[in-house]
């Protein structure tokens, strides 16, 4: 099935497209999740509800966007709205711990898995906007010009909360993690 | 303020976020509920729920607005009361039997007191 039919089936509310849609997207959108809320059990019920809702406003979907886009704008939406109920929960032990562990911890440039972990746990103490900006930009690998359509701000803005999402990157890791000297 | 630098750097970072989530995929189990949920739950169901949701919505707001029309708006037989009466003027000259009807609502539970002043003779014109 390509894109055109997918979409075809789509706009014809056909229930089995969205089957295939899951096999399609399903593990990259869930990576996405995963990223943007740090937690594999919460970034699954994202891409559950993200499917739901996709069938719910199948019928609204104007073709404008690749299907993956459209979907993406959902994940990105309902995490926003996940993110405003969790907004007044406070982990008050949460960032002095992560940035302790990122000053102390000597790691070595071959342990990826670990450089890897502490990038994810420094990613989530970005505030939402920075971190949807770099996510989209060095994950989804899209161009600035994409993300400023998907999220509907300037294409200056967007190169702004990079700027920012990097720059606040920077404090939480350890300096062997060179990736952001400016 | 100009974000996205060289492309060895922009390289780099996609590959460790690839390294660190690259390998992660969705569980069999979620991947067999959400294939569950989709099938039970399709595009029309949700119509019709919400369709039905509108209909219970709209039968409870007419059910109120009658409840609210026929309480307020006419009264009861019960409190309409028919009065037989003889009045005449201050002379009591002409005297005029009539019957007047008293009303009273159920709301502020008010009745209307008429007091006839009774004559032994009177004269009916």
């Amino acid at each position: 099935m390509n894109e055109e039919t997918l979409r075809l089936a789509l706009k014809q509310g056909d229930k089995d497209v969205f089957v295939h849609l899951l096999d399609l997207y399903g593990d990259r959108l869930f990576r996405s999740a995963f990223l943007l809320c740090g937690e594999k059990n919460v970034a699954e019920d994202l891409v559950q509800e993200t499917f739901l809702q996709a069938l719910r406003s199948a019928k609204k979907f104007r073709g404008q966007s690749a299907i993956y886009t459209w979907l993406h704008g959902i994940l990105l939406n309902l995490n926003r709205k996940r993110n405003r109920n969790i907004f007044r929960l406070v982990f008050p032990g949460r960032l002095p711990e992560i940035q302790d562990r990122s000053l102390k911890e000597k790691i070595l440039p071959d342990d990826s898995k670990k450089i890897a972990e502490l990038i994810n746990s420094s990613i989530q103490l970005l505030p939402l906007k920075h971190r949807e900006v770099l996510i989209m930009f060095y994950f989804e690998n899209l161009s600035i010009e994409k993300i400023s359509q998907q999220i509907g701000v300037g294409e200056g803005t967007v190169k702004s909360r990079l700027y920012y999402a990097r720059a606040k990157l920077e404090k939480f890791l350890p300096p062997e993690l060179n990736l952001f000297s400016f | 303020m100009n974000a996205p630098k060289d492309e060895p750097l922009k390289e780099d970072f996609s590959k460790i976020l690839d390294t660190h989530v690259g390998n992660l995929c969705l569980s069999e189990k979620m991947r067999s509920k959400i294939i569950q949920d989709l099938k039970s739950q399709n595009f029309y169901s949700y119509k019709l729920v919400s369709q039905v949701w509108w209909a219970i919505a709209c039968l409870v707001c007419f059910a109120f607005i009658i409840h609210k029309t026929s309480t307020v708006g006419d009264v009861p037989e019960s409190f309409v009361k028919i009065k037989s009466v003889t009045y005449s003027d201050q002379n009591r000259t002409n005297w005029v039997k009539s019957t007047i009807l008293v009303k009273s609502t159920k709301n502020n539970n008010s009745y209307i007191k008429i007091t006839a002043i009774k004559s032994r003779n009177p004269k009916i014109s």
